[in-house]
């Protein structure tokens, strides 16, 4: 049982950012052994409470995350800007702004998961160049085919559309990403 | 002088601050010591999580209330890989003014016998 609450409560540890993780999370765990070591308390009546705790106070601590900010701040508009571009703008459309919000998640996760690469600015002009050439060859497929796309070439073009849109845009924000100041982890 | 935080700029502190300032006055403690002696100086009305915790706590760093420390009070009794926080001197004349502060409003309180309508101590 020792065991299982501590794989659930790690679970529970998951909703906090990972700096603040990094920082804190050992004595978390820790806290969270001696509450039922000198408590006497259930693992899962604690397990409730640590997360009604964490889910009060999470969502603040990734709110200091400018980049989290900007995505919460996006996602409505963005699920807006999708159905509309569903309705009136068909999949192509679609796809382009399917890809850009892949690579906005990508990025996003990755500065809350890793740091970004030191070497960012020059990893991402890779990435922006090979997105480019994605589109360009997706874009390509039509005219090599013809005009009419069976499933095969509609396929590849649907997928290299994607992934230079998600190559193009995360190469493009990891420049912006290394220029906007991150949350101070706790000494 | 010039460079010593203004400590009115601090005030009001936070509850969940006070709190742990209050249980931190009397020397250093671990986490789960801070969190026990919350709720024993509460009377069990105000018992934190660990995310409230560790959230005060983060601040508190940052702040320079608030610093990790080496010592223990009882090594044979403790674990190593614990962290142990105590006051700074600035977390000491913080908390000293928030005390000030709230006695003068409990003094305010008194006065006007906030409370004796309804029951309560004045």
């Amino acid at each position: 049982m020792n065991g299982v609450a501590r794989s659930l409560h790690r679970v529970v540890l998951r909703m906090y950012p990972r700096e603040f993780r990094d920082a804190f999370g050992d004595d978390m765990v820790q806290t969270f052994l001696d509450r039922r070591r000198y408590e006497h308390r259930s693992s899962f009546g604690l397990l409730a409470a640590e997360l009604v705790d964490a889910a009060s106070v999470a969502p603040t601590m990734r709110w200091e995350n400018p980049m989290n900010r900007i995505l919460w701040l996006a996602s409505g508009p963005a699920a807006l800007v999708l159905v509309l571009a569903l309705v009136g703008g068909g999949p192509i459309v679609v796809i382009a702004l399917l890809g850009v919000v892949i690579a906005l998640f990508v990025v996003a996760r990755g500065r809350d998961r890793l740091d970004v690469p030191v070497d960012a600015p020059r990893r991402a002009g890779t990435w922006a160049v090979g997105g480019a050439l994605a589109i360009a060859v997706g874009l390509a497929i039509p005219a090599i085919d013809g005009g009419e796309l069976n499933a095969f070439w509609w396929s590849a073009m649907a997928l290299s559309l994607l992934a230079g849109m998600v190559l193009l845009t995360t190469g493009l924000l990891l420049v912006v990403a290394r220029h906007t100041p991150r949350s101070k982890p706790a000494s | 002088m010039a460079d010593r935080p203004d400590v009115d700029s601090f005030l009001p502190l936070p509850a969940s601050v006070m709190h742990i300032v209050v249980a931190l006055a009397d020397g250093e403690k671990h986490g789960y010591a801070i969190m026990r002696d919350v709720a024993r100086l509460s009377d069990g009305s105000v018992r934190m999580g660990s995310g409230t915790l560790y959230g005060s706590i983060r601040r508190m760093l940052d702040q320079g209330l608030i610093e990790e420390t080496d010592v223990r009070p009882d090594p044979a009794l403790d674990d190593q890989r614990r962290k142990y926080y105590r006051l700074t001197e600035l977390g000491h004349r913080v908390g000293a003014a928030e005390y000030s502060r709230l006695r003068a409003l409990v003094s305010a309180a008194q006065l006007r016998k906030l409370g004796a309508a309804w029951g309560g101590a004045t």
